[in-house]
């Protein structure tokens, strides 16, 4: 990078906003042309912070299987061979700071509670870019923070997500929590599969590793992760869309589907249910006329003990009806929905969070300059927002 | 709701220069700003997992960054204290009576200024990393926007 070469001018996009004379000054400061480096981002994702904080040295797959015992789990059937937790050899200090740091990164509501100091060196695995090493902490709430370095990491801070995955290229990487899944399998864009290798854990971790190259030529399309009696229990796609919003979220229980709310609509009774998922989670799915949409995420089911966070809703169209749907967290006592028309309605959400409102088919035009505000239960406004400023 | 690879790489492409521009005038160089930015998708990047999706990834991002610019800040300095709204133009000589204009704004209302201005988020992102509501990032704006203008001896219209 050189601080010489200058863009000439900053190009700020909010700028039109403000008053001529401002506008133009602002957009007269010059500054150094970008240096951007995604490379570079991706690098830096697979060390911690690594000018200050060089991850010491580690052995080689033989020394670190070396450094494993491997138990038999009864938990576990006949899957293969499991590492006894705390018998794995505990993590370099610097790898330690590395999982603290998980906490003080993130937003204080997303901190996963790390406990570092129980941080483990659990395998390595070789794939054409070199070596990745596994490292797994558990959480205070029983969950666990896996780090591949130089490849992926992340946490489950209730430890009950079925497969959760990441990929990046044509590597793969993930966790399946021992309790749902089995065994997992990679679907690629030409039909052919694979099932990588997973490496077990025993208490408190309870959950499955693996990290995948697909071979040159494949492109991963999905992951599916299975129970031992082979039923397909969990998806990720990583290609396309989320589930067929022509049925239930597919991991949904249906057939014990309670109905959380409904409203009438042009187009017959809108109807929003809550359903346990096959992996004692919580789906929750709102259908009318044939057509479904997800109230929780994009495969509309979350995990054992996870409750919707923040607020989140949408506008659907289905023939003549418009639908306000979402679901929101605890602390989100009552929404009011104002329309550009003065109209305003008041929701209060149902069980699960979800809620569900019809609107006039007219105020459809004009949605772009609604605003939602959100009340706790002690009548203060938490948020409000304005969808035109949303976009 | 863990936010792809995809997506934190074409936010990134797309919020390199603005979030760098809007660091840069709390660290103080274009430089430190730039490894600001590195390091927070970096850190992004490994942890996407943990983003929940229940508020905008730009502003979850940002929070990452403004982390990481405070510990750069608190280990540059050996303060323990810093005060994330001091924000002022990185390089105020190119325009001495802006940047005096924008350091006449109460610390918050500046900072709040300079994510919409400098850094290009979006109203609901600015609520997200600030922890405020929308309502009050629009009332800090309509405040600002004039009182800069005024402060450079611009009409404005009230």
């Amino acid at each position: 990078m050189t601080a010489d070469e200058r863009t000439g001018a900053a190009r700020p996009r909010n700028a039109s906003e403000l008053l001529p004379g401002l506008r133009d000054r602002l957009l007269a400061l010059d500054e150094p042309v970008a240096w951007d480096n995604w490379d570079d981002v991706v690098g830096r994702a697979g060390r911690a912070r690594p000018r200050r904080r060089r991850v010491a040295g580690v052995g080689g797959f033989a020394a670190v299987a070396a450094a494993l015992v491997v138990v038999a789990g009864p938990a576990f059937g006949l899957l293969p061979p499991i590492i006894d937790f705390g018998g794995a050899t505990h993590a370099p200090a610097p790898v330690q700071q590395q999982f603290s740091d998980f906490d003080r990164a993130a937003p204080p509501e997303l901190a996963p509670g790390a406990i570092a100091s129980e941080t483990r060196l659990i395998t390595s695995t070789r794939l054409s870019d070199g070596d990745h090493t596994l490292y797994v902490s558990p959480t205070r709430d029983g969950g666990f923070c896996e780090e591949w370095t130089g490849a992926f990491g992340g946490c489950d801070q209730l430890g009950t997500t079925p497969l959760g995955v990441t990929w990046g290229g044509t590597a793969i990487g993930g966790s399946v929590a021992a309790a749902y899944v089995s065994s997992v399998k990679i679907l690629f864009t030409d039909g052919t599969s694979a099932e990588p290798t997973i490496t077990w854990l025993s208490a408190p971790i309870n959950a499955g590793f693996f990290l995948y190259e697909a071979p040159s030529g494949k492109t991963p399309a999905q992951v599916d992760g299975f129970e031992a009696n082979g039923k397909r229990v969990a998806s990720q796609p990583l290609l396309g869309q989320p589930f067929d919003t022509f049925a239930p979220p597919p991991f949904a229980v249906t057939d014990k589907a309670k109905i959380a709310a409904a409203v009438s609509t042009p187009d017959g009774t809108a109807t929003a249910y809550l359903a346990p998922s096959m992996t004692a989670g919580t789906c929750a799915w709102v259908q009318l006329d044939g057509t479904f949409a997800s109230l929780y995420g994009r495969n509309g089911c979350l995990p054992h003990g996870y409750s919707p966070e923040g607020l989140a809703y949408r506008f659907i169209h289905i023939r003549n009806s418009v639908l306000f749907v979402g679901a929101a967290a605890s602390r989100y006592a009552r929404l009011e929905l104002r329309l550009p028309d003065g109209a305003t309605a008041s929701l209060e959400p149902a069980t699960g969070g979800v809620f569900l409102y019809s609107l006039p088919a007219a105020s459809s035009r004009t949605l772009g300059q609604a605003t939602i505000t959100a009340y706790g239960a002690d009548g203060r406004v938490i948020s409000t927002n304005s969808l035109s400023d949303a976009s | 709701v863990a936010a792809s690879r995809r997506e934190i790489e074409m936010l990134y492409r797309e919020r390199y220069l603005p979030f760098r521009r809007a660091l840069a005038s709390f660290t103080g160089s274009y430089e430190s700003a730039h490894d600001v930015v590195q390091e927070a998708f970096a850190r992004a990047l490994a942890q996407r997992r943990r983003f929940r999706g229940d508020a905008p990834l730009a502003a979850w991002v940002w929070r990452i960054a403004v982390r990481v610019a405070l510990d750069e800040r608190a280990e540059a300095r050996r303060a323990a204290a810093v005060d994330t709204s001091a924000v002022g133009l990185v390089e105020p000589a190119h325009d001495p009576e802006l940047a005096e204009a924008l350091l006449k704004l109460p610390p918050r209302r500046r900072l709040i200024f300079f994510l919409r201005y400098f850094a290009d988020l979006t109203y609901e992102e600015i609520a997200a990393a600030c922890g405020i509501s929308v309502g009050t990032v629009a009332a800090a704006l309509a405040q600002a926007r004039p009182a800069v203008a005024e402060t450079l001896g611009e009409e404005v219209m009230r």
